[in-house]
């Protein structure tokens, strides 16, 4: 199984926005049919790694190959054929609110098969069957909780039968028995399906349930690699810290400019409107030589 | 203080100036995928997306289209009525008020209210989808934001615009013939005599399908742009609407004053 390609592969990833770090030579590889769970802070860069795994973003350096070819050089269309291989669930789900539930897990189908709307219909009963849903076609994404949107966001990912799935944030903002669910569903699709899963979360419960490995976010890199016993029986401080929940230790309680910057939502301004020197930018990560 | 001022209105010509270059990018872009839409991924042009598109953009303004204009119409009598009287000239009201609203008001004052109708709601829509992640959504799952959403929106603008220009024209002139023969006196008959020997067809094909298109790609171009590109949340939204509303009113109006000129050196006054 190592031998294979990588279904993904990060090599060195660096993303700045505005002068602000918020990946720093991210390097990690994600196996065929393995479930990876990329674990960090919020504000972490998580959902950034993510959408530069997705092609969304561009690296301002390194690259990021899916099934062995690189993504970040590729062609916009030649990147759209790829992306057929792989669904994503977004955190909010992301469904289009102005279609209805059916409506949104037939886009898929309907824009890159020639399927006839009766097939389509079918297999849009079916998927959502798949997560667990019976007759909620026609309602209004408006109308669903959040864990139906989930499953919903989750039938419209499957809907080509994907190879890869990304999920982002799965079970932040779901009650527990909801989340639990999600993570069963998750579960049950992955060894279904054979897929890759690729799944980005702050929830330690969910890292512990649903991953083959585990990798944490830290300060813009990856800190530690390893199966969820592995990183259990780390001795390493910030994982503990992190495992554990501890206010103290390699991750500061006290936040300050040199130290939050990757959590801030916007670039620091001053009143006239300029930004302050380099004290907000680059966030140096303590703990950093621990790996 | 003054430093203060100059930055700050530098920094708004900039933000104005990256937001023409986009814009007109995306007019050029939405072009091709709108005449190539296979060059931009499977399924083709969405046909029925472009007729929802039109029914929303373009039934749906017709009574405030209407509306609008017969009050400018009747605005443009009233106002000229008096200084006409005075010099004995009140038959030039129909040929005045005929060739102000064909040639200027009816394209203007529906792009005007088309930019509020749906360029505001356009870039609130497109940003709510942007902030909401809908938009990286169909990014990432290979169907192009651009082919998507802008084309159909674009499509239906420019498509509608010129038809209710058409009718705004009607509506101005109406507008004129009422305060023309209900407050200036002028008989009915006459005015219509009077209106149609200034009002000319071609007058009102130039407004209508040749500066219509044009402000219609202003109007989607724009409030497309502002949508797709907005940063933050909520509070985001809201700029991106504002300015996207503010941004293309003023080109409408530089747009109007260009083609003004170049018709007027094309075809002579
Ligand atoms: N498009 C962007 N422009 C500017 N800053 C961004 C952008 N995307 C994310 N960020 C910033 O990057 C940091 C990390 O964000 P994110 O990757 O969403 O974190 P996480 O998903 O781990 O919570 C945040 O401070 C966020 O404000
Ligand atoms: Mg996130």
């Amino acid at each position: 199984m190592t031998s294979a390609i990588p279904a993904i592969e990060v090599r060195g990833v660096h993303m700045t926005f505005e002068d602000r770090r918020i990946l720093a030579g991210v390097d990690l590889v994600v196996r065929p049919g393995e479930r990876m769970v990329i674990l960090g802070s919020s504000g972490g860069g998580k959902s950034t790694l993510l959408r530069v795994m997705l092609g969304a973003y561009r690296p301002n350096a390194g690259e990021v190959l899916v099934f062995g070819r690189n993504i970040t050089t590729m062609e916009e269309e030649k990147l759209n054929e790829l992306r057929r291989r792989w669904g994503v669930v977004f955190q909010g789900g992301a469904l289009y609110n102005s279609m209805t539930v059916g409506e949104n897990v037939a886009l898929p189908l309907r824009e890159n098969t020639m399927l006839d709307d009766s097939i389509i219909d079918i297999m849009v009963r079916m998927k959502l069957d798949l997560v667990g849903l019976n007759d909620v076609e026609d309602l209004k994404p408006a109308q669903l909780s959040g864990g139906m949107a989930k499953r919903v966001s989750l039938a419209r990912a499957i809907a080509l039968d994907p190879e890869i799935l990304f999920f982002d944030e799965p079970t932040t903002g779901l009650d527990p028995v909801t989340g639990g669910a999600i993570m069963r569903l998750m579960n049950d699709l992955a060894s279904k399906t054979g897929a890759t899963s690729v799944i980005v979360t702050q929830d330690m419960r969910c890292a512990f349930d649903c991953a083959d490995r585990i990798a944490l976010l830290h300060g813009g890199r990856v800190h530690a690699v390893g199966r969820p016993e592995e990183i259990r029986a780390s001795t390493d401080p910030l994982v503990r810290q992190f495992i554990n929940g501890e206010p103290d230790g390699p991750i500061p309680f006290r936040l300050s400019l040199d130290n939050c910057a990757g959590e801030l939502r916007a670039p620091l301004r001053t009143k006239s409107g300029r930004r302050p020197r380099p004290t907000a930018s680059a966030p140096q990560a303590p703990g950093r030589d621990g790996n | 203080m003054i430093r203060r001022a100059l930055e700050f209105l530098g920094q708004r010509l900039l933000s104005w100036l990256s937001l023409l270059g986009g814009a007109w990018g995306l007019v050029w872009r939405t072009g091709y995928w709108a005449l190539f839409p296979q060059s931009s991924g499977p399924g083709g042009l969405r046909r029925q997306s472009a007729a929802e598109q039109m029914v929303r953009v373009g039934i749906r303004a017709v009574p405030i289209v209407c509306l609008v204009n017969v009050i400018v119409g009747m605005i443009l009598a009233v106002s000229m009525g008096g200084p006409m009287a005075d010099m004995g000239y009140i038959t030039a009201v129909p040929k005045i008020v005929a060739v102000a609203v064909t040639r200027h008001f009816a394209p203007m004052i529906t792009a005007i209210i088309m930019c509020g109708f749906v360029g505001a709601a356009m870039a609130a829509e497109l940003g709510t989808m942007t902030v909401s992640e809908e938009v990286l959504a169909l990014q990432v799952s290979g169907l192009n934001p651009g082919r998507f959403l802008v084309v159909p929106r674009m499509l239906a603008v420019v498509a509608m615009i010129p038809c209710l220009t058409v009718l705004a024209n009607f509506m101005g002139m109406f507008g004129g013939y009422l305060v023309g023969t209900q407050m200036l006196g002028i008989g009915s008959e006459q005015y219509q005599v009077l209106n149609m020997q200034s009002a000319s067809a071609w007058d009102v094909f130039r407004g209508s399908f040749l500066k219509g298109p044009v402000f219609g790609m202003i109007i989607t171009a724009v409030a497309c742009h502002e949508g797709l590109n907005v940063k933050g949340g909520a509070d985001g939204v809201g700029r991106a609407t504002t300015r996207a509303v503010v941004f293309s009113m003023v080109a409408i109006f530089v747009a109007d004053l260009l083609m003004t000129l170049l018709f007027n050196s094309i075809w002579g006054k």
